[in-house]
């Protein structure tokens, strides 16, 4: 399932409509307008995302409307962010060690060399 | 018994108050390097070496003691001066193989060079054996796959 949401969303329509569910329900009509696409298209866009969770449908009368589903949204969201963490303390201790106008790496080479 | 395998992708974005040289030699220099490339606070290293160039190796092994241990063994292929660095590597805990992965880091100078602004992607291949030893080992994540498996 984590790996059909990664691969729904490798698709940049597909993300564009997942930004716009996030504003809130829509109709596949709707969600059709800003795309130069055939009403098909979007929903087998739709189908994909429905597929992977991150998306549900509901047909009432005539009208297919789509909205986020936000558990689906949400595991795909903490799985990546618990394996960004470990980069973004990286960075933050790179920060530091950059911070320190002392210890660039030719400075010290220098010091070693007339020392 | 073989588990599925999750791939995914994730991009950092960060800008440093240090021209592009400074950050790229954060990268490039053994003793820098070591300063921030590391676990938590309570990890020791117990294998460090880099070979910085294209074809290279670096192994970065360490442990918390009585806890857990991890491995990172990378391999570079690009590397140019102040603005490219790409290598692939393996991440290992408990010796178990989390993941194989390609990271790209793109430097660009900005603030007429004063500054520089680094984007650190990373495309890798996750194994579940490995996810569950991440999830209740590393970094006290908390019951990650469970929650995973109560939502899906």
């Amino acid at each position: 399932m984590l790996d059909q949401a990664f691969q729904a969303l490798a698709d940049p329509t597909r993300r564009a409509v997942v930004e716009r569910l996030c504003d809130g329900p829509a109709s596949v009509s709707e969600l059709a307008k800003p795309f130069a696409m055939t009403l098909a298209a979007v929903v087998q866009h739709v189908q994909v995302l429905e597929a992977a969770g991150l998306v549900t449908t509901q047909k009432i009368g005539r009208v297919r409307t789509v909205q986020v589903d936000p558990a689906g949204l949400r595991t795909a969201e903490a799985w990546l962010a618990a394996r960004r963490t470990r980069v973004e303390k990286q960075l933050d201790r790179l920060t530091a060690v950059l911070a320190e106008p002392n210890l660039e790496p030719s400075t010290r080479k220098k010091r070693g060399v007339t020392t | 018994m073989t588990a599925p395998i999750t791939h995914a992708s994730f991009s950092v974005e960060r800008t440093f108050p240090a021209p592009p040289a400074r950050v790229f030699a954060a990268f490039a220099d053994a003793d820098l390097k070591a300063r921030w490339f590391h676990g938590p606070d309570d990890w020791a290293p117990t294998v460090r070496t880099l070979d910085f160039r294209e074809g290279g190796h670096e192994t970065a092994a360490g442990e918390v003691p009585g806890e857990w241990s991890s491995r990172f063994e990378a391999d570079y292929h690009v590397i140019e001066a102040d603005a490219q660095i790409v290598y692939s590597y393996v991440m290992y805990h408990d010796d178990v193989r989390l993941s194989v992965s390609v990271t790209t880091i793109e430097l660009d100078a900005v603030d007429d060079g004063a500054a520089t602004r680094i984007v650190f992607t990373e495309q890798g291949a996750y194994f579940e054996d490995g996810d569950a030893a991440n999830a209740s080992r590393e970094e006290g994540t908390i019951g990650l796959l469970k929650q995973l498996e109560a939502s899906l």
